[in-house]
């Protein structure tokens, strides 16, 4: 996801200059994308709005923080990541309901979507496990695990950025992969994955 | 079959394209040669495509009201509190704390040592030369009124001059006549001389 444009940039500069209107135009910018990450996080509209604005308001007040060694969107989503999980040790049950509420509805939007892609309903069904297990290992790791899978994967940085989002090395975001990577192949629901994969392959 | 020990976080690496060109292309060349290397990239690799497929979904919308809600926010913040617009400065430099602990640490031994250091030289040590009845009294009766004996002279002036002189000042004090008081009783007592 690419949002940084001269505009974006212009914006950024204004904004950290203590212009607190360039600042809510740069939320325009980042906001659809960054919802759309807390509700992947929170499975709920209401919940994901909240936990966006959240994200907003704080990168607001620790704007100078943001050295611009990473892209603006990747280090709003460190701050979301953050608040998330502070958010999950506050109000445990809620967020699990809402997880369950986010699996019901994403199984019938994942369907639907694959249904008009002419893809059948069988397979859009097996997808929409698949990516939902993947998706809840993930949630299961230690939150510097999740933060660095989460950046990479599904925010799309480079290791430079992630680290520098982060505030660590290269070299301890690349450990933490690493690590991230070995704990989830250790999951049972993705070594139940790979085996249903390997079956598929074995029997083409 | 398992990976080499040693290839292993490469071998990683490689799935999750974390390697240079040089590096992957070196590492690719063993992967070939090695059954357990080889087998441990096709499951990384496996790993690291069933992650890009759990993509976020691109459908969410955020609600019409919600960018005037965070720009309302966002406004509510200003202005800043005083003490926020007096600490902001010091924000903009990161705190590394793995060194600024051990650093709050040091001072904080220095600190107490220096703090012990100064005490001692403060109530300092008896001479060993001093008689018995002068090392039996304490630091803390110098400013007491001591008997005026030459070893109770002798222990202040040990410890500071200073000392001395103001326990000298005090029993000169002690000792003078209280001066008298007059007042208009005591005229009247005296009888007038004819």
């Amino acid at each position: 996801m690419t949002l940084e444009t001269p505009e974006t940039g212009s914006l950024l500069d204004r904004a950290r200059a203590g212009d607190c209107e360039a600042f809510c135009e740069l939320c325009r910018v980042y906001e659809t994308g960054l919802v759309r990450q807390a509700m992947a996080l929170c499975g709920n509209a209401t919940l994901a709005e909240d936990l966006a604005q959240d994200t907003l308001v704080e990168a607001w007040k620790g704007l100078r923080r943001y050295n611009g060694r990473c892209r603006f969107f990747t280090w709003l989503c460190a701050i979301l990541l953050h608040r998330h999980r502070n958010a999950l040790r506050q109000k445990r049950p809620l967020s699990l309901a809402a997880f369950a509420r986010r699996d019901e509805n994403e199984l019938e939007d994942r369907t639907d979507r694959l249904a008009d892609d002419g893809v059948s309903p069988d397979q859009a069904a097996l997808a929409r496990e698949e990516a939902a297990l993947v998706r809840e290992c993930v949630q299961s790791l230690p939150l510097k695990h999740q933060q660095v899978i989460h950046l990479r994967f599904y925010v799309d940085d480079s290791l430079e950025g992630i680290a520098a989002a982060l505030g660590c090395s290269v070299g301890t975001v690349k450990s933490r992969l690493f690590h991230a990577l070995e704990k989830l192949r250790a999951m049972r629901g993705i070594r139940a994955l790979f085996a249903n994969v390997e079956q598929k392959v074995e029997s083409l | 079959m398992r990976p080499c020990a040693k290839n292993r976080k490469r071998v990683a690496w490689l799935a999750l394209g974390a390697l240079d060109a040089q590096q992957a292309r070196e590492l690719r060349a063993h992967v070939e040669a090695c059954e357990g290397c080889r087998r441990y990239l096709e499951e990384t690799s496996m790993m690291t495509q069933a992650l890009k497929e759990a993509q976020i979904s691109t459908e969410t919308e955020p609600s019409e009201s919600f960018h005037r809600r965070v720009a309302r926010a966002i406004r509510a913040e200003e202005p800043r509190s005083l003490w926020e617009a007096m600490v902001a400065p010091f924000r903009t430099t990161p705190l590394k704390w793995r060194l600024a602990l051990p650093a709050l640490g040091a001072m904080a031994v220095a600190i107490l040592v220096l703090s012990v250091l100064a005490s001692k030289s403060r109530t300092g040590s008896l001479p060993s030369s001093a008689p018995y009845s002068a090392r039996t009294v304490s630091a803390s009766s110098v400013n007491s009124d001591l008997p005026p004996t030459l070893a109770n002279y002798r222990l202040v002036a040990n410890q500071s001059l200073e000392a001395l002189d103001e326990l000298l000042t005090r029993q000169a004090n002690k000792l003078r006549p209280p001066a008298p008081i007059y007042t208009a009783s005591t005229f009247a007592l005296v009888e007038p001389v004819d």
